[in-house]
C-alpha cells in the first residue's frame, strides 16, 4: 500500500491514477479539440464548395447579377466577337493595338488621371459608359454632363443606324450635352417648355481617326435591361465598331478616388470618437480596478491526496499485464479456486491432486482428465487461453458450490 | 480602498455626456466628477476600525450536517455603515452565503448568519471577516479584514448509527437468555431458584439444595462492567481510500457503533488512537459521556504517513487496559505490517485479554477478482485473488494466534464487529 498524505473526510474524490495523467489530459481536452476541428473542417468545406465570390462590379462580363454584363458578352461571343476583360487601363491600351478594337470603359470613376491620359492616346474606338466629368474632359472634351434622369424607354430621334434600327430603348442615368456640333446625338430628352438643344443619352462622333461613343447609362448592357425594348440591339450595334472588344472593368477592390485632395484615414474619424475612446478606456480601467481587489484574503485549505486502498493490487495487475505473466496468473487463479472448493469437498488443504480430481469427477460427473487439465494443467498458451481457463475455473467452481 | 462597479458605470454614462458636448472639456469634467465622487466616498465611508464584532452559534456539527454561526456587527462609529460583509472560512467548510450587504446606522447593530456544511472532519476555524464600507455615492469603498475567531469541531458522521436500535434489541434478547443457565467465565452469579424440568443439571447448586431440601439451581446474569479498549490504528495503512473514503473513517464508524453498544450493555469503554505515538486517548470516562468523548477525540485524528509501531502499541494497550479486557483493534490486514509488526506481539496481548481485530476490506478488489471480460481483466483478477488470498492467510494466522478477526467492507464492518462483540458477550467470553 502506498502511503500518501491523505486526510480523511467525506468528500468523495474521484480516484486518480498517477500514471494516467496524460489520459486524463486527453479526456479533458478532446471535447474542445473536437469542436475546434469540426469548426475548422466545416469552414474549410464551405470555403471550398462556395464558388469564389464573383468580382461583381457593375457591368462586369463575369457577373450574372442584374447589374452585370454576362448576357451581352455571351451574345457577342455567339456572334463571333471576342471579348477580353481587363481591369487596368494599361492592359486595355496594350490589347487595343492592332486592328479594329473597341475599348468599353464601364466605370471611369476609379480611373486615375494617368490611366485616362493613356486611354486618350490609345488606338481603337472608345465606348464610354456613364462617364464622370473627369473622364469626359479627358476622353470626350466636347461633351458635358447635363444632370441625371430616371430610366424609361426613349425613342432614337436621330439618324444613327445603330440607334434607329434598335427602336425605343430603356435609357436614363446621366444625360449628355454636346458643346460643339458634329457627330450623332441620339435619344433626346425633351422637356416641355424648354427650348434649344435637348440633352441626349447617346453621343457618337469621330475624332482623330477613332469613333468615340458616349452613353449616359450602362442599362442597355446589363443583364437586367438587355431583354427590354431595343436595349440588346442598341448594345450590340454600338459594339459593332470593332471586331475585338476590350472590356475595361473596375479592378477588384478599387474605390473611386474622390475628386478632392486624397483624405487621410484619420480625417475620416469624427473628433468626438477620440474622446469617447478615451472615456471607454477610463471605464475599462475603472472596471479593472473594481475587479482587481479580492473581497478579503484567500483562505488556504490543506488538500488531502486521495490514494485508493486498492492501488497496490491494481499495480500488481498491471505488472502481470506488462509481463504477460500467464503462468503466474493461472497458478494464482487455480489456487484461489482450490482454496474455495476444498472445504466444500471436505478435503484438507494439502490434499493431493489425484484425490481432488477423483472427488471432483465424482461430484460433477465430468471427465477426470478434463478436471485435471483445468486445475493442474500446463500454463495457458496465450491470453485467449488464460481467459478460457478463468472461465473454466468459474464453471467448475459454480458446479461445486451450487451442489 | 476599492472601487465598485458603479465607478465604471459612471464612466460609461460619461460617454453619453461627451457625445452631447463633443469637446475635450466634457471629458475633463466627466472624469473630474467621477474622481471627486470617489474621493468623497472614501472620505465619508464609515471606518471599519470602528466596528465591533461578536460571534455566537454552533461549536460542533456532525460531518454532513449544517452548523449556523451568527456574526453580530455593532457600529461604534459616527457614520452610517453601508457595507458588504464577508465571513470567510476554508473552502471545505462549505460556508454560505459568500457575503451579505448590510446597513448599520451609527450606534446600531446588525447580524449575519453563515451556514456551514463542512465536507471534512476536524476543527474548522473562521478565517477573517472582511468589510467593504461604501461611501454615500457607492463608487468607492474602504475595505479591511478583521479576525473574529470561532472554531467549529466537525465530528465523524457515525452513519452506522442506524444499526444501533437493532443491535440494542439483540442485546436485550441476550439479557433475557442469560437469565437462563448459560454460564461463561465472565458471567456473574445472579440468584438461586427452584429447579424446573429442562434446566441444565450442571447448574444445580448442591450446597443450596442441601440447605433448602429442594433442588435449587444457580442463575447467572450477563457479564457487566467488562472492560473494552478500542485501539484505532492511524498509521499509513489507514490512509488508503475504500469506496472514496479513507479506511480510518470507516474504522471510526465501527468504533462509534461498538462504543455506543458496549456502553449501553454496561461495559466500560476506553479508546486509544495510535501510530507511533498516542494520537487520541479517552480513558476512564464516565459511562454516559464515553460516546461523546470518543467522538470528540476522533474528530481531529488524521492518518499519519508512518508505519505503526506495533511493539509500542502493544505496550500502551497493556498499560492502558486495566485488568482483563476486550481489546478491539481497528487496523488493516496488510501482510507486511501484520507479520512483522503485530503478529510477534500478539501473544503478549492474548495471554490476559481477548483480542478482536476489525479490518476494512476493499470491495474494489472483489470486483477486480470477478473480471473476466478480457485478458487484461483476468490479469487484474489474478492480482486481486493473490491479494485476497494473502488477506485470508493473515486473517487465519491471526485467528490461530488467538485473535478474532472481522474483515468486512466499510458498509458492513460496524455491524459485523458489533455482532462479534454480541457473540462474545452471549458466550460469556468477555
Amino acid at each position: 500500500m502506498i502511503g500518501a498524505p491523505t486526510t480523511p473526510h467525506a468528500r468523495r474524490s474521484p480516484p486518480t491514477e498517477s500514471s494516467s495523467g496524460r489520459v486524463h489530459l486527453w479526456r479533458t481536452w478532446r471535447g474542445p479539440l473536437l469542436v475546434i476541428a469540426v469548426v475548422l473542417l466545416g469552414s474549410a468545406l464551405v470555403a471550398f464548395l462556395q464558388r469564389s465570390p464573383a468580382v461583381t462590379g457593375p457591368l462586369d462580363p463575369r457577373s450574372t447579377a442584374p447589374s452585370g454584363a454576362h448576357a451581352i458578352v455571351d451574345l457577342l461571343a455567339a456572334r463571333g466577337q471576342a471579348v477580353s476583360r481587363v481591369d487596368t487601363a494599361a492592359a486595355a491600351v496594350t490589347q487595343a493595338r492592332g486592328s479594329s478594337a473597341v475599348i468599353v470603359i464601364t466605370d471611369s470613376a476609379y480611373l486615375p488621371d494617368t490611366a485616362l491620359a493613356a486611354l486618350r492616346h490609345s488606338p481603337g474606338n472608345l465606348l464610354l459608359i456613364a462617364p464622370d466629368a473627369a473622364a469626359l474632359a479627358e476622353l470626350a472634351p466636347h461633351i458635358a454632363l447635363a444632370g441625371p434622369a430616371g430610366l424609361r424607354p426613349v425613342a432614337a430621334g436621330c439618324s444613327l443606324p445603330a440607334a434607329r434600327l434598335a427602336g425605343p430603348v430603356v435609357l436614363g442615368g446621366e444625360l449628355l450635352r454636346p458643346d460643339a456640333p458634329g457627330g450623332w446625338l441620339c435619344y433626346p430628352w425633351r422637356s416641355p417648355g424648354s427650348a434649344g438643344q435637348p440633352p441626349v443619352s447617346l453621343a457618337r462622333y469621330a475624332s482623330g481617326g477613332r469613333i468615340i461613343t458616349v452613353l449616359g447609362t450602362g442599362a442597355p448592357f446589363t443583364n437586367l435591361y438587355l431583354a427590354q425594348q431595343g436595349d440588346a440591339a442598341l448594345a450590340l450595334n454600338l459594339l459593332s465598331t470593332g471586331h475585338r472588344i476590350i472590356w475595361l472593368v473596375r479592378p477588384p477592390g478599387a474605390l473611386p478616388v474622390p475628386a478632392g485632395s486624397p483624405a487621410s484615414s484619420q480625417s475620416l474619424i469624427p473628433p468626438a470618437a477620440t474622446w469617447i475612446a478615451l472615456e471607454l478606456a477610463i471605464a475599462v480601467l475603472l472596471a479593472a480596478a473594481w475587479r482587481i481587489r479580492r473581497f478579503g484574503p484567500l483562505v488556504a485549505e490543506p488538500i488531502p491526496v486521495p490514494v485508493r486502498a486498492s492501488e497496490t493490487v491494481r499495480g500488481h495487475g498491471r505488472l502481470y499485464r506488462e509481463r504477460r505473466a500467464r503462468a503466474r496468473a493461472a497458478v494464482v487463479l487455480r489456487q484461489a479456486v482450490l482454496a474455495r472448493i476444498l472445504p466444500r469437498l471436505g478435503l484438507p488443504y494439502d490434499a493431493v491432486p489425484d484425490t481432488i480430481c477423483q472427488e471432483l469427477a465424482a461430484r460433477t460427473q465430468r471427465d477426470e482428465s478434463a478436471i485435471r487439465a483445468i486445475l493442474f494443467g500446463s500454463p495457458p498458451a496465450g491470453d485467449a487461453g488464460l481467459v478460457a481457463l478463468a472461465g473454466a475455473l468459474d464453471t467448475l467452481e459454480g458446479q461445486v458450490l451450487t451442489q | 480602498m476599492t472601487l465598485t462597479g458603479r465607478a465604471a458605470a459612471a464612466a460609461l454614462a460619461g460617454i453619453g455626456v461627451i457625445l452631447i458636448f463633443r469637446v475635450l472639456a466634457a471629458v475633463v469634467a466627466v472624469n473630474a466628477a467621477i474622481l471627486t465622487m470617489i474621493a468623497i466616498d472614501l472620505l465619508l465611508a464609515a471606518p471599519v476600525s470602528a466596528l465591533r464584532f461578536t460571534r455566537t452559534g454552533d461549536a460542533t456539527v456532525l460531518l454532513g450536517g449544517t452548523a449556523r454561526v451568527q456574526l453580530e456587527v455593532r457600529n461604534a462609529g459616527r457614520r452610517m455603515l453601508r457595507a458588504g460583509v464577508r465571513d470567510a472560512w476554508r473552502p471545505s467548510a462549505g460556508a454560505s452565503p459568500h457575503s451579505v450587504s448590510m446597513r448599520v446606522p451609527a450606534g446600531g447593530q446588525a447580524a449575519m448568519t453563515t451556514s456551514l456544511t463542512p465536507q471534512r472532519r476536524g476543527d474548522m476555524q473562521a478565517a477573517v471577516v472582511t468589510v467593504r464600507s461604501r461611501g454615500p455615492f457607492g463608487l468607492a469603498s474602504r475595505q479591511r479584514s478583521r479576525r473574529v475567531p470561532w472554531t467549529i469541531r466537525v465530528l465523524p458522521a457515525f452513519p452506522s448509527r442506524r444499526h444501533l436500535p437493532a443491535k440494542l434489541s439483540q442485546l436485550q434478547r441476550l439479557d433475557g437468555q442469560h437469565r437462563a443457565l448459560l454460564r461463561g467465565p465472565g458471567s456473574e452469579f445472579d440468584s438461586l431458584r427452584e429447579y424446573v424440568t429442562g434446566d441444565d443439571v450442571r447448574s444445580i447448586d448442591w450446597r443450596a439444595t442441601a440447605r433448602r431440601g429442594d433442588v435449587t439451581v444457580r442463575t447467572w446474569r450477563p457479564e457487566r462492567d467488562r472492560r473494552i479498549l478500542m485501539l484505532l490504528d492511524t498509521g499509513r495503512t489507514s490512509a488508503g481510500r475504500v469506496q472514496g473514503i479513507p479506511r480510518l473513517d470507516a474504522s471510526m464508524d465501527a468504533v462509534l457503533l461498538l462504543t455506543a453498544l458496549a456502553t449501553r450493555a454496561g461495559d466500560r469503554v476506553d479508546f486509544l488512537a495510535f501510530d507511533r505515538q498516542v494520537r487520541a486517548r479517552v480513558v476512564g470516562a464516565q459511562r454516559p459521556a464515553v460516546l461523546a468523548a470518543v467522538t470528540n477525540a476522533m474528530a481531529l485524528i488524521e492518518p499519519s504517513l508512518v508505519e505503526t509501531d506495533a511493539a509500542a502499541l502493544a505496550s500502551v494497550a497493556l498499560t492502558t487496559a486495566r485488568g482483563r479486557s476486550l481489546l478491539v483493534l481497528l487496523t488493516d490486514l496488510n501482510p507486511a505490517a501484520i507479520e512483522q509488526g503485530l503478529l510477534p506481539r500478539l501473544p503478549l496481548l492474548t495471554t490476559r485479554n481477548r483480542v478482536l481485530i476489525g479490518a476494512v476490506a476493499d470491495p474494489a478488489v472483489d470486483e477486480m477478482a470477478a473480471g473476466r471480460a478480457a485478458a487484461d481483466e483476468v490479469y487484474d483478477a489474478a492480482a486481486a485473488e493473490l491479494a485476497r488470498g494473502e488477506r485470508r492467510r493473515i486473517s487465519m494466522i491471526l485467528q490461530r494466534s488467538g485473535a478474532q478477526v472481522v474483515d468486512a467492507p466499510p458498509a458492513k464492518l460496524p455491524g459485523e464487529l458489533a455482532d462479534a462483540y454480541l457473540g462474545l458477550k452471549a458466550a460469556g467470553r468477555l
